[in-house]
């Protein structure tokens, strides 16, 4: 039997987690060698291990049967062009090893051979569903300065923050990393359709899960784990009161991961959670530029910053970019507060659009877009 | 004895000519009634027999055929009740007339001999005219709708008695020389809202209790929207959260648009006589009509239908005001059947044996909420995903929303403006301004036939929109940064001609490019996503 349909038995066997997995992988090393071990040596070793019950034992014994199922997938996964990696290949990520629960095999659809996971810096992203446009902002800049500093992002394919990083990563020509909750088979939130195909030509999508499993609730928090775990950074761009990035967080701090919070203003709810992490003592990502300088190791970026801050406003653009800020401003306020004629103020708003200050977020709605790389890092005092 | 009179009988908005032949003859005492009679008519025979009775004639006691030809339509309606009444007292040797050859008859009877109005009565005036009759016999009470008819002769009149009388004497009532005469002072004058004056029916009765802008705090950014709507007549859709005034902004439309024309006036009412409305307190349609259906409306409501083929909500809009508050809860399919009348501003229904073409000239202001709870962006109130906003905004379909020019966001009023009571524009003079862009639309467009910008075809873009420099450089712009499709660039530039109008620019600059670009960039950005 080839090596492959070893690990795919592993995963079968029912009651037993990627904890209990590792416990045996420490002893046996492979999926084969453990599949090859007589009977009563398991029983012993299990009856040694407090962890295991007896009923493992019998679903151990039992899955030996139940053959038929493992073909099936591994069938499947090769029809679908699905790579199977596992803890004896070279290419496993090795800081997934350093986990007690590290998942032993990880299926992969995409470019992962051409993933540096071993060999250079790799950046977890994450943060809320519900975006406001300064977490888009951040997560797109964060996602764009990846492909330029040559890190690999790795992030969930959620709606959001996951997916605008991802986006621009991609769209600079950046290597990306999806963590998937369900199998490969689901291209999950469908409104991400789009990143999954651009994901599967330029970068990799990755997953535990066996190829059809469903997107169920449960399986994210356990995904979350994987997503610090391949990083050796997380940010957390944008994250509420109760928030899956909260979960991911937690998985980061245990397994000893750089902590990494966008600050926000106090009182914007899809701030607290991040806000809350810096109080308890994660990093605040201050000045992105030098965060990714250090993170790769003193590299430079490919392309040199093109924004130009000093750009000249006109002097009316000035003034109704002052009155603009993250929150949502309505035109209608710009227009009392300015007392200037329709027309102008709509041509001025256009222009300081098309100049990348401000965004209109809906219909008339306007908000400043942060000038992420413009921001001047204080100097430090002696 | 036979006879054969002359009356008419309707389809869609259309009259067409029906001889009501009545046959008495020796026999056995039947009464048939053949030519395709719906129940509407068969019951007829009944207020006949009794209206005769009780104005002191017979009901002959003898075999009496009636034949409404041509038999092959199907005839719908009330108002064969004077033609067989009058061929009746004919056949049967009751009355000796003079020319009734020459005479329409159309009316319903009442069973003690009086005139009841009936539907559609404009129309198949204008049958008779046609067809060159000298005179038409009908219900007082649709002397109003009718009085636009010139060159043929009215006769309304109350009671049958009457027809009776100037069938046989020539002899008209007091009453009847009384509305001749205001007929013929109604059709020396062009202007419609005279005509509603003479007629008594005042503006506010005609149409709804109209809103004034003045009346709406704040809500500049909407009003202008509507304004620039309403001057070159663009669709336009409303978004904005519960409660911010969008219905009232809607109310006020009527009150912005110019009086109807003569013209226009005699195309609504027809399309009201039509559908019998006009029998209520309103005689006559001289004020554009503003209409708000509710979402569950049915299809057969919206654009017409049923049997006999009355006109759906977007014909009675006719010329006036469509009003479709809760956009998104309209079912999609009834939004996409909107696409062709929208376009070709009249609606052809056909059913198995009837074909009615009907107008729909209407302008639409639609409204909605910008997200399923209402407060999008508005992200502290806002408890929608964004999953859950687009899907509400996929309830829309692209060739609708292509369809509207203008999307404008309402927003909730800051307090400091609301209480600012006194400085609200008052709908009169937003009026204005829109007469004089309507105006130079007219003459702009005079020599195609046209009279408002959005009705500017393709190849005639270039010809009438001319810009300078600056707003060509912001069009490019917007064409290659949005991804613009070749129609809504078009679109951009019909938009942007009319708020040039506006202030009466001979060539569009690039502040009106720029916001013809932001009532279309909404579009772009959310519902295309």
């Amino acid at each position: 039997m080839q090596n492959e349909l070893y690990w795919l038995w592993l995963l079968s066997i029912r009651g037993l987690g990627a904890v209990k997995q590792n416990i045996l992988l420490r002893e046996w090393g492979t999926a084969g060698q453990l599949y090859h071990e007589t009977a009563e040596r398991i029983e012993q070793f299990m009856k040694k291990e407090k962890i295991f019950q007896a009923k493992d034992f019998q679903e151990f014994c039992r899955s030996k049967q139940d053959m038929g199922k493992c073909r099936q997938e591994l069938n499947l996964l090769r029809a679908q062009g699905v790579e199977i990696i596992s803890r004896e290949q070279a290419d496993y990520p090795s800081r997934l090893t350093e986990m007690i629960d590290g998942p032993p095999v990880v299926f992969a659809k995409g470019n992962w051979q051409t993933s540096k996971i071993n060999s250079g810096p790799v950046l977890a992203v994450v943060g809320t569903r519900r975006i406001t446009a300064y977490g888009r902002e951040v997560a797109a800049t964060i996602g764009k300065f990846c492909a330029e500093f040559g890190i690999t992002l790795v992030s969930g394919m959620a709606a959001g923050v996951d997916g605008t990083a991802q986006r621009s990563c991609l769209k600079h020509g950046g290597y990306s990393i999806g963590v998937l909750a369900s199998g490969l088979a689901h291209q999950f939130p469908a409104g991400n359709r789009d990143l999954y195909l651009d994901m599967e030509k330029q970068g990799v999508l990755i997953s535990e899960e066996w190829y059809q499993t469903p997107p169920l609730a449960n399986l994210f928090p356990k995904r979350n784990r994987i997503i610090s775990g391949l990083a050796e950074a997380v940010i957390v761009v944008e994250a509420a009161d109760k928030s899956g990035s909260l979960i991911t967080a937690d998985y980061a701090l245990e397994q000893g991961r750089d902590i990494y919070a966008v600050p926000g203003r106090i009182g914007d709810r899809q701030s607290v959670g991040c806000n809350h992490l810096i109080g308890q003592g994660a990093y605040i990502l201050e000045n992105i530029e030098k965060f990714f300088a250090d993170l790769s190791g003193g590299s430079q970026r490919t392309k040199p910053c093109q924004k130009n801050l000093a750009e000249n406003l006109e002097p009316v653009e000035k003034i109704l970019y002052q009155q603009i800020g993250t929150e949502p401003v309505y035109i209608g306020r710009l227009l009392e507060y300015t007392g200037l004629e329709q027309g102008e103020v709509q041509l001025c708003l256009l222009q300081l659009e098309w100049k990348g200050y401000i965004e209109q977020i809906s219909a008339g709605y306007y908000v400043a877009l942060p000038q992420i790389e413009q921001v001047p890092f204080p100097k430090s005092k002696p | 004895m036979y006879c054969s009179i002359t009356t008419a009988g309707l389809c869609g908005i259309k009259g067409y000519p029906v001889n009501a032949e009545i046959d008495v003859a020796e026999g056995f005492p039947k009464l048939e009634l053949v030519g395709l009679a719906h129940n509407s008519v068969k019951e007829s025979v009944e207020r006949v027999k009794t209206a005769l009775k009780n104005t002191g004639y017979v009901f002959p006691y003898k075999r009496v055929t009636i034949n409404l030809a041509p038999a092959q339509i199907r005839k719908y309606g009330s108002h064969y009740d004077l033609p067989i009444a009058v061929g009746i007292l004919l056949a049967s040797g009751q009355l000796e007339a003079r020319q009734v050859q020459d005479n329409l008859l159309i009316g319903e009877l009442s069973l003690n001999g009086e005139m009841v109005g009936v539907r559609g009565a404009l129309a198949m005036v204008e049958t008779a005219r046609s067809r060159k009759l000298k005179r038409v016999i009908l219900p007082i009470q649709n002397w109003q709708e009718v009085c636009f008819c010139d060159d043929i002769e009215i006769i309304p009149v109350s009671h049958f008695r009457e027809v009776i009388a100037y069938l046989q004497q020539g002899r008209l009532g007091s009453e009847t020389i009384e509305l001749q005469k205001k007929i013929k002072h109604l059709s020396a004058l062009q202007e419609g809202e005279e005509i509603g004056q003479i007629l008594g029916i005042s503006v506010n009765e005609g149409a709804v209790k109209k809103v004034d802008f003045a009346d709406i705090k704040s809500q500049n950014v909407a009003k202008r929207a509507i304004a620039v709507a309403v001057a070159g007549m663009h669709h336009i859709l409303l978004v904005g959260p519960p409660g911010t005034g969008k219905t009232m902004l809607a109310k006020a439309v009527p009150g912005l648009l110019p009086h109807l024309t003569r013209e226009e006036m005699i195309e609504v009412t027809r399309v009201y006589s039509a559908a019998g409305k006009l029998l209520g307190k309103i005689p006559v349609i001289t004020e554009r009509m503003y209409r708000a259906p509710h979402h569950t409306i049915t299809m057969a409501g919206l654009l017409g239908g049923g049997r006999p083929l009355l006109p759906g909500e977007i014909s009675l809009t006719h010329k006036g005001v469509l009003f479709l508050d809760e956009f998104a809860e309209f079912p999609k399919v009834l939004l996409d059947t909107l696409r062709q009348p929208m376009e070709d501003k009249h609606i052809v229904l056909s059913r198995m044996n009837e074909r009615a073409d009907f107008p729909t000239d209407f302008l639409l202001i639609a409204s909605m909420n910008p997200c399923p709870c209402g407060y999008y962006p508005d992200m502290e109130r806002c408890r929608c995903s964004e999953y859950d906003i687009r899907r509400y905004h996929k309830k829309l379909s692209g060739p609708i929303l292509d369809r509207i020019d203008i999307f404008v966001e309402v927003d909730r009023p800051a307090l400091p403006s609301f209480q600012n009571v006194a400085c609200e524009k008052p709908s009169q003079e937003y009026a204005g301004q829109i007469a004089a862009a309507q105006h130079i639309q007219k003459q702009r467009l005079h020599s195609e036939n046209l009279l408002y910008n959005s009705e500017i075809s393709t190849p005639l873009i270039e010809k009438y929109c001319q810009m300078d420099m600056a707003a060509a450089e912001i069009l490019n712009g917007a064409y290659q940064r949005m991804k613009l499709s070749l129609r809504s660039y078009h679109r951009l530039m019909r938009l942007a001609r009319t708020i040039a109008d506006m202030e009466g620019k001979e060539k569009i600059e690039a502040k009106h490019m720029a916001e013809a670009f932001n009532y279309r960039v909404a579009y772009n950005k959310y519902f295309m996503k």
